[in-house]
């Protein structure tokens, strides 16, 4: 113990403890604004569609998910190497998995659900840790915000320079309850002639805040992509179910007066239909709670302490954005084989 | 004032439950893989799920709180 502060390790800890200081005194990290909805782009739009900085992040988990396996399989070989090894590794080991849970052929089957599933929220979840992310974008006036927002947004940051780029510097201004209702009038005025509101006209009204849009930002911290992964694993469970046992899937939810009905039946029945809607909420909730929680954990963090301490947020970041992301997928494969499980053999008792 | 309390009090009461939920799961499932080191994969698999839905009920609070903090309740002013 008394080794711990001798030698290198004693200039390791001054050093920690002078930059901890450092940061403290001299870094001046804003806080990012806290949108619950996704920032829609300015200018850039699909067949009337807006896009938001989360579906950017979604096409770019989506393009990690198609190189990494176009890589591994570019030259096959009999012994892996490299890559196509790792990737051989990773398979295996969750197949291993699979069929511990449900058997060989039922493994084999949903295999590429459970890894599809897995990968994609994995590169999803990840790329939030890449640094840039929730940092570059566009600066927009605070006004603009506010009524982009909803008037959610109420306080932004001066603007300033860091290495000759312009950035926002940690000096908070609020709107007064004058320019907010200012904001108001110019926008209704804006619509009158059809125009889209882009900040205040008289420059001495402006409040000087400016609030960043993210051209990137986690993709599950949109309600929408954790949404509609959920319909699509539980809508799939049906179809699964519908399969493997054809019409006596049904059974699940409704027993047919031939085989006997029993109240408690009915009763089972209609808690079977309720679980399966309280799936669609339970699993897109929490994913989504999980990852925008973390964002705003990773937010916080350098806007206390600049240095070293969010690192130790990071890396609790990585294991929350795999642990949701295999949670993910085992939950969908483990309603699969239960939504499978025939229930033949329970006449004979 | 009480926009600043609620989501506090309703994320901080919500997580006791799941919190306590959680801790129990983790030392039932530990002392079975103790016990028993060869079910360990088997444990940790059904541990894991049980954690997932102790966590949900967390979850929901924290979806309460967030609604708290963005959307605002109508009728609390």
């Amino acid at each position: 113990m008394r080794k711990l502060f001798q030698g290198t390790n004693l200039i390791i800890l001054i050093g920690v403890l002078a930059a901890l200081l450092a940061s403290a005194l001299l870094i001046k990290v804003p806080l990012p604004t806290i949108l619950l909805p996704a920032e829609k782009i300015p200018g850039l739009s699909i067949a009337g569609f807006p896009i938001t900085n989360t579906l950017i992040t979604t096409l770019m988990a989506d393009l990690t998910v198609l190189i990494l396996g176009f890589l591994a399989v570019r030259k096959i070989k009999e012994v892996p190497q490299g890559l196509q090894n790792l990737v051989e590794w990773v398979f295996e080991a969750f197949n291993g998995m699979l069929t511990d849970i449900a058997g060989k052929q039922k493994a084999r089957q949903w295999f590429p659900m459970f890894m599809t599933i897995l990968l994609f929220l994995l590169f999803a979840n990840w790329w939030e840790l890449v640094p840039g992310f929730d940092s570059i974008g566009l600066i927009e006036p605070l006004e603009v915000a506010y009524h982009e927002s909803g008037g959610t947004v109420a306080t932004g940051y001066e603007k300033g320079t860091f290495l000759g780029l312009p950035s926002l510097v940690k000096k908070p201004v609020a709107l007064t309850a004058e320019q907010k209702h200012k904001v108001e009038e110019e926008v209704l005025a804006a619509e009158a002639h059809g125009e889209a509101y882009h900040g205040p006209h008289d420059e001495h009204d402006a409040s000087g805040g400016y609030v960043l849009l993210p051209f990137f930002r986690a993709a599950a911290t949109d309600l929408n992509l954790p949404l509609a992964l959920a319909i699509i694993s539980v809508v799939m469970t049906q179809i699964v179910g519908m399969r493997m046992l054809g019409l006596k899937y049904w059974r699940r939810f409704i027993n047919p007066v031939i085989t006997g009905i029993k109240p408690i039946d009915i009763f089972v029945g209609v808690l079977e239909f309720v679980s399966e809607i309280a799936k669609i909420v339970s699993f897109s909730f929490r994913l989504f709670g999980n990852i925008f929680a973390g964002q705003v954990l990773l937010f916080v963090m350098p806007f206390l302490v600049a240095l070293i301490v969010p690192v130790a947020f990071f890396g609790l970041e990585l294991f929350v954005g795999f642990m949701q992301a295999f949670v993910f997928a085992i939950l969908t494969f483990i309603f699969f084989e239960q939504g499978t499980h025939s229930h033949a053999g329970d006449e004979h008792h | 004032m009480t926009e600043i309390l609620a989501p506090g009090l309703a994320i901080g009461l919500g997580a006791i439950g799941p919190g306590i939920g959680v801790g129990l799961l983790v030392m039932g499932a530990l002392q079975a893989i103790g016990r028993n080191p060869e079910a360990a994969g088997e444990i940790r698999t059904n541990m894991i799920l049980g954690i997932v839905f102790a966590e949900a009920i967390a979850i929901y609070a924290l979806v309460v709180a967030l609604l708290l903090v963005f959307v605002g309740a109508p009728g609390l002013g």
